[in-house]
């Protein structure tokens, strides 16, 4: 007999549309549950610039996109301050852009109600001294720098604070459906192989990427058309805003800072499946060689990797550049199509999460005959200790040492003690999860540092044994997994410094201690 | 009236003593005697301090020889002149001022006691020219001016009396059973040809009526009156002031310098326990005690002599020789010289009121002093400097002064990273700058192996608790917590021995950034405490 | 403020690697006039195990117990390899000056049978490897052996546990014990060779016997992280085999490595003994030849030295070293500019899977050299005449795949030297 377990709404997708609807949900007294089939933001919600876009890049192509960014910039920044650098931004043009679309831009952001304010381009260079010097145009703008993985660390953890629930590894395998609606889902523990049953009132797809797949297990066709997109991240932080090209979308517009970093890109190249996508050399140099054209510096400074994301949009016919594919969401209540108490959410973007979330919440309420409102625009994102821990440099605002000073540093690279690593395997273990290296990487800043997991991989590792979180030398391939995945990442750019961390790494794993000899498990 | 007032300032002066003595004791009683002084008393370096002044001697035989001059002949001139009337006429019958060899052996003491004050002065005037100075602190040429114009105030009066009619006339009557005559004008143009003397009427000097009058000098004169040449310098006094002479006799300006010279050494007197001269008392005391070793710093008694302090005679030997002189010249802090300090150690200890901003500066002057002993060895007056020096750090860090290791230390981590300066709460963009530490090539290429650590002396000992390790310390840096960085322990226990720096597979400059961070937290510290004081007052 | 000096010498060695400092080794023991340039600190990388070849095909997947066999048909198979143009008794020949200097020195290893050890390390893996460090010799082919084993860690010595090395010898759990040595000095993180010279004192020493006797009915060999003391570590281990009356041996793990470090010392000191000059973190540069010699600066931050020398061992090692540096669609030689064996575009540099069977491209960069090992021009002749490279520059080696790292340093080191020696020794005969 298979385990049932029964709940108000069954959110499915644990990126930031998803934790954000549990807890739109949650506000309103439903209880939810958010089930992922690996761990939080494994989709685009991990994969991207992390851009709280002020919508001037979408006022010529996509307006409705730049009105809807503009509006929600203004809550995250009142709600969610504490996810959320306001470092500002800019549109700079270089010698050979576009000079009419140069000309049109002040008017459509206007159109839109974007702020947008022209500058003298020597006091550009004096606020931004990496711009080049052939710059022709320059404008300022409202753009601001989030942190994905905070974001969706608060949801959660808000949400599971009113009752709901989160299940990591746990994957739809398929839905039950008796007259024309969802008795349950069916879901497979991906720990233990386990499946078993979800019965909800309401049943929400906000798998992004992947919401075609589940949709279709419901019998219900999505035209997703994923588009990949490369990030590059620099090893220091080359600007203070935001610095957007200006000029029609296309590869390696934007450099966004991240705390003491900045990220480049990026790109967009059609892929079939959102699962197993990383960053190809090709993309990396296109990145770079557009790049280095406003910040001639990108063309020398040192990258510490590079990760994709597919970007899960929602197309109605054949289209050519997904670039102009509505970066629009798309929210489709299935009762249209023969599913009364399933909808999807897909499409749309970081920036407009919550807005996205609110109106998914909104059709959940009044299907449940719900009146309370939407609240995530009026009680602000709370903050965690766990989630502190997704934030570069936050340790050490902390007094990490204990009384007893027995509290070593396992990654010296963004300094995270043995304490916070113990803290994450309980509350790994708490929600039933299984603490790897993988699932503790995904809440924390560990191998995202310059060594990329050449040692702290070991440390942990080792830790781990002697906590008996991990026994049998299978388990090694815990490590494998880990800096398999950590490669996805730095394999695009691994030529001067970047080489020599990652021929360190080779020489420790395996000139040393032989792993690519131990057999992959089947 | 001479003798009352003379009375009057001997008993002054006697009280200005016992205030003096009494008021050591007190300022003894505030610091911890840790450790009782008589151990530490030494025989030999009294005697020979007090007495041959080997400390002066070693110092430079030069200044050794001005002391000499000016000790030894004001010493005689105390003794032989000013007490004549009980000491050399007491020893000596035919003692007469005007009659050899006191006639000439005042005029030497004179010219000695002159001699050296004009070395002491010069030397002076070089230091503070050294100094960059021009304003001359009052307190040290006081004693000085005050025995110089006494001397010269003597010199003066002497000259002015061998001119003087008046004062011949008087001897004539008193001595004399000479009246108004030819033997008169005999004696008087022998006088005027052979002691300088000048006289209103014009005289017609011919050989007759010179060898009367050398037989009449010879009668009543010659027993208390020596021939004016070994007056050396008085009589070339009264040579130059012959044309003056006829104003000076009619003024009796005699009696005015007698009165002015006489009114100086009772200033000298009364001045004595509360000038630079009470060293002559002092030093000897100072001197009994033997001073700390260069390498005896840990064992600093807590506790000073106060009486040994104003064996000071403001001579600046020992600014002279401080090692940190070039650091005062960068920052102007006068406090940061041993001579400047020992005076606002005393004004400290006498509780005056002073301003918060200037403990800052004497804390800070302070905290630049190397212990390397060569004040100390130096001190002519035997003071001991350097556990002075010590004192001085303990009593101001009591009053909430502090150098800034300690200063630092005290705050937690977190509290200093709150103190972070306005520029840094901006993140860091591109842009390179002289500082390693703002500079991101200078330690991005960091492997993280942990090598600089594990070859870190201070690590290994882990004296006061190291927080982080130097690769951490680079690591702050990378994550934009420079401030952070600049409070840590690593950063303030670093010895600079470079072994991170030699060590590193990556070439970092390790080392050189500790200690340029070391610096960023002294500047840091400094203009936080600044800020503090210049709020307080 | 520099200090100029001027200077000459027969050979110039730059690298103070395995490969640098076997060739400083060699030609100060010739009685050839030698400096050396470099940061020894590349030999705290090293593991303190001599590999020679210990996986061949490189995709096999499989551990070589015999290496010479392999060695023969690697020499067949890629002529280009470094170990083609050797011979097996040259082979020999090296390791067996290599051992014996550092045992001048004061650093105990075992000499070399005809079969590849199985080491233990930290994380349970077996490494294959020709040579060990006398303190590991107890510890090999221990998954062959059925003792029963103690394995002992240090709280505080991060990337160490005793009951991961343990996890390795899984399939006989009741014959492995695990101990954790909890010391109260520790304040959280102990360093390495922090810990390695509390070795060097009597009291640890004695606290560490008493633990570990705790277990001598249970286990007959107790193997520790190779931390045993930083001199003297044959004596130390001795010592506390006589005061446990257990056998013990060390187990390697990630760098910094304590065996890397002794063999550092060990060369360090007998390499001065042999007057040779050691330029510390000197970085060269090459001006120009002067007739037949290299005119050459050693720049370091207090000297600036000009080197007059008559022959060059370039044994700088990889990107690491700094031997090789890869721009972005090119790697370059970082003192002579000499062209280097490489993938035409950056895309075929690495693969997809960091594990993959195949290696990287990459690895297998750099020098290639003519049979005496003096690496060649663009037209395939030797650049100069008296340049010779030794050591992970060269390329056809994927050392860490191969795992024949030492070998191929060692090797290449002793050779290039001998070569010139005797090429030098023939002129002055002839």
């Amino acid at each position: 007999m298979n385990k049932i377990i029964e709940t108000d709404v069954l959110v499915i997708g644990g990126g930031v549309t998803g934790t954000g609807i549990a807890r739109d949900l949650s506000l309103r007294g439903q209880k939810c549950i958010l089930i992922e089939k690996s761990d939080l933001n494994a989709g685009a919600s991990g994969g991207n610039h992390g851009l709280l876009h002020s919508g001037a890049r979408y006022v010529g192509s996509d307006p409705k996109a730049a009105v809807e960014c503009k509006n929600e910039l203004e809550i995250l920044k009142k709600n969610a301050g504490h996810c959320i650098e306001d470092t500002g931004g800019l549109f700079v043009a270089v010698k050979g852009d576009d000079e009419k679309y140069i000309a049109d831009f002040p008017g459509m952001c206007k159109k839109s109600g974007v702020y947008c304010k022209k500058i003298d381009l020597v006091l550009a260079r004096e606020i931004e001294p990496a711009l080049s010097n052939e710059i022709i145009a320059a404008y300022e703008v409202n753009d601001a720098s989030i942190n994905p993985f905070k974001i969706s660390i608060e949801n959660i953890n808000d949400a599971v604070l009113r009752g709901s629930q989160y299940l990591s590894f746990s994957k739809i395998v398929g839905f039950k459906i008796t007259n024309h609606s969802i008795e349950y889902a069916i879901v497979i523990n991906q720990n233990n192989g386990k499946t078993y049953q979800i019965k909800a009132r309401t049943y929400v797809n906000a798998s992004g990427a992947w919401a075609g797949i589940i949709a279709a297990m419901a019998g219900i066709t999505i035209n997703m058309v994923l588009s990949k997109g490369t990030l590059l991240v620099t090893s220091k932080r080359m600007t203070k805003r935001v610095i957007n090209r200006l000029r029609k979308a296309t590869d390696g517009d934007i450099l966004v800072p991240g705390g003491v970093v900045s990220i480049l890109g990026t790109t967009s190249v059609r892929v079939k499946s959102p699962d197993n996508i990383y960053p190809t050399i090709k993309e990396v140099d296109q990145i770079i060689s557009q790049g280095e054209q406003i910040i001639p510096a990108l063309k020398t400074c040192r990258y510490i990797r590079a990760y994709s994301g597919a970007r899960p949009l929602v197309s109605e016919g054949n289209i050519e550049d997904d670039r102009n594919v509505s970066r629009g969401f798309t929210l489709r209540d299935h009762q249209k199509d023969g599913v009364d108490n399933f909808i999807t959410i897909t499409g749309g973007k970081l920036s407009t999460y919550r807005l996205m979330a609110e109106k998914a919440s909104d059709i959940v309420a009044w299907k449940h005959s719900i009146f309370s409102k939407c609240l995530t625009k009026e009680i602000p994102l709370p903050s965690t200790k766990s989630g502190e821990w997704s934030e570069p440099g936050v340790p050490i605002n902390k007094p990490f040492k204990t009384e007893t000073g027995n509290d070593p540093i396992l990654c010296e690279c963004e300094m995270v003690p043995q304490s916070a690593i113990d803290t994450l395997i309980d509350s790994i273990k708490q929600a039933k999860g299984k603490p790897d290296l993988k699932s503790i990487a995904l809440r924390s800043r560990i191998g995202k540092g310059p060594c990329q997991g050449s040692f702290c991989s070991l440390r942990i590792l080792s830790h781990m044994y002697d906590r008996d979180v991990l026994q049998d030398i299978s388990d090694i391939n815990d490590l494998k997994l880990f800096l398999n995945e950590r490669w996805k990442g730095e394999q695009s750019l691994l030529w001067d410094q970047a080489l020599v961390q990652s021929s360190l790494k080779e020489m420790i794993h395996s000139g040393l201690f032989g792993l690519e000899l131990i057999k992959d498990p089947i | 009236m001479i003798i009352k007032a003379l009375t009057i300032a001997i008993s002054l002066s006697l009280i200005g003593f016992l205030y003096q003595f009494f008021s050591f004791i007190k300022t003894n009683k505030t610091f911890d005697k840790k450790k009782w002084r008589m151990k530490n008393l030494s025989i030999k370096s009294f005697s020979l301090n007090s007495i041959l002044q080997t400390k002066l001697f070693k110092a430079g035989k030069i200044r050794w020889l001005m002391h000499l001059l000016v000790a030894s002949g004001f010493l005689y001139l105390v003794i032989f002149h000013a007490l004549d009337d009980v000491t050399s006429s007491y020893w000596f019958q035919y003692y007469q001022p005007t009659v050899d060899p006191f006639q000439f052996l005042r005029n030497l003491a004179g010219i000695f006691v002159l001699i050296g004050c004009v070395g002491f002065l010069c030397r002076r005037l070089f230091f503070f020219k050294k100094l960059k100075k021009r304003k001359i602190q009052f307190k040290g040429l006081f004693s000085i001016l005050l025995i110089l114009s006494i001397i010269l105030s003597g010199f003066l009066l002497e000259a002015v009396k061998i001119i003087s009619e008046p004062v011949f006339m008087e001897m004539v009557e008193e001595y004399s059973d000479i009246d108004e005559g030819t033997d008169l004008v005999d004696l008087k143009i022998y006088w005027e040809k052979n002691y300088n003397a000048v006289f209103n009427e014009p005289l017609l000097i011919t050989p007759e009526k010179l060898a009367i009058g050398k037989e009449l000098n010879e009668n009543f004169c010659i027993d208390c009156h020596s021939p004016i040449k070994s007056a050396f310098i008085s009589k070339s006094i009264a040579k130059a002031l012959k044309k003056p002479s006829i104003w000076l006799n009619y003024h009796r300006i005699d009696n005015l310098l007698y009165y002015v010279h006489y009114f100086l050494c009772l200033l000298i007197i009364v001045s004595l326990p509360f000038s630079r001269l009470f060293h002559i008392f002092l030093i000897p005391v100072a001197s009994l005690e033997k001073n700390l070793k260069k390498e005896q710093l840990d064992q600093t008694l807590g506790y000073i002599n106060t009486a040994t302090l104003y064996a000071c005679t403001n001579c600046g030997f020992c600014s002279d020789v401080c090692s940190v002189f070039p650091n005062f010249l960068i920052t102007k802090n006068i406090n940061t010289l041993p001579h400047a300090k020992i005076e606002s150690f005393k004004k400290l200890m006498n509780s005056a009121p002073v301003e918060s901003k200037a403990l800052y500066m004497l804390q800070s002057g302070n905290g630049e002093c190397t212990y390397c002993h060569k004040c100390t060895d130096i001190c002519p007056s035997g003071i001991d400097l350097q556990n002075l020096w010590v004192l001085l750090n303990q009593k101001l860090s009591l009053k909430g002064y502090q150098d800034n290791y300690t200063f630092i230390n005290n705050l937690s981590l977190e509290k200093w990273a709150k103190l972070a300066p306005e520029k840094e709460k901006t993140s860091s963009t591109q842009g390179k700058t002289t500082q390693l530490a703002d500079n991101v090539d200078s330690f991005e290429n960091c492997i993280q192996c942990t090598i600089c650590t594990n070859v870190c002396p201070v690590v290994e000992h882990d004296i006061d608790g190291n927080d982080y390790t130097p690769q951490q310390v680079l690591n702050l840096l990378r994550l934009g917590k420079k401030h952070l960085a600049t409070g840590t322990r690593m950063v303030w226990n670093c010895l600079t021995c470079f072994s991170c720096q030699e060590s590193c597979p990556q070439g970092i400059k390790v080392a050189d950034i500790m200690i340029e961070l070391r610096n960023n937290g002294n500047l840091r510290a400094d203009a936080l405490k600044l800020e503090n004081f210049t709020k307080a007052t | 403020m520099m200090i100029q000096k001027d200077t000459d010498c027969d050979v110039l060695v730059i690298g103070a690697g395995m490969a640098g400092m076997v060739a400083s080794a060699r030609a100060s023991q010739l009685g050839l006039k030698t400096i050396q340039a470099g940061n020894s600190s590349a030999l705290v990388f090293a593991s303190g195990l001599f590999d020679l070849l210990g996986v061949f095909p490189i995709d096999s997947g499989e551990i070589l117990s015999k290496p010479y066999p392999a060695i023969k048909k690697l020499q067949s198979d890629q002529p280009d390899h470094p170990y083609s143009k050797a011979n097996q008794k040259q082979i020999e020949d090296s390791f067996l000056f290599l051992i014996e200097f550092l045992d001048s020195a004061g650093l105990k290893y075992h000499l070399p049978g005809t079969c590849n050890k199985q080491i233990l390390t930290s994380v349970g893996t077996f490494k294959p490897t020709y040579i060990v460090p006398a303190t590991f010799l107890k510890g090999c082919d221990l998954n062959k052996v059925g003792k029963n084993l103690l394995i002992v860690d240090f709280k505080g010595l991060r990337g160490f546990s005793a009951k991961q090395a343990a996890s390795g010898l899984g399939d006989r759990k009741e014959k492995t014990h695990t101990l954790s040595i909890d010391l109260p000095e520790n304040k959280g993180g102990l360093n390495p060779v922090h810990l390695a010279k509390s070795f060097e004192n009597q009291e640890f020493i004695q606290k560490l016997s008493d633990k570990i006797l705790g277990f001598s009915k249970k286990a007959d060999i107790v193997g520790i992280p190779a931390i045993c003391g930083i001199q003297n570590s044959f004596e130390i281990v001795k010592e506390l085999e006589e005061k446990t009356g257990m056998d013990i041996f060390e187990i390697p793990g990630m760098p910094p490595s304590i065996p890397g470090l002794r063999l550092k010392n060990a060369f360090e000191k007998k390499i001065s003994d042999l007057n040779t000059l050691f330029l510390s973190n000197a970085k060269i540069v090459f001006n120009a030849m002067e007739d037949d010699n290299f005119i050459l600066q050693a720049i370091n931050d207090n000297f600036e030295t000009r080197i007059k020398a008559k022959c060059v061992i370039l044994a700088t090692g990889r990107f690491l070293g700094k031997g090789l540096f890869a721009q972005r669609n090119n790697v370059v030689e970082t003192i002579f500019n000499l062209p280097i064996f490489q993938p035409k575009t950056r895309d075929q540099w690495h693969q997809l899977n960091f594990f993959d069977p195949k290696g990287h491209q990459i690895n297998q960069t750099g020098l290639e050299t003519d049979d005496t090992f003096r690496p060649l021009d663009q037209t395939g002749e030797p650049a100069f005449e008296n340049l010779y490279a030794a050591g992970s520059i060269l390329a056809h080696n994927d050392f860490a795949r191969l795992k024949s790292g030492t070998g191929v340093c060692c090797v290449s080191a002793y050779l290039a030297v001998n070569n010139f020696y005797k090429k030098s020794h023939k002129m002055r005969n002839k």
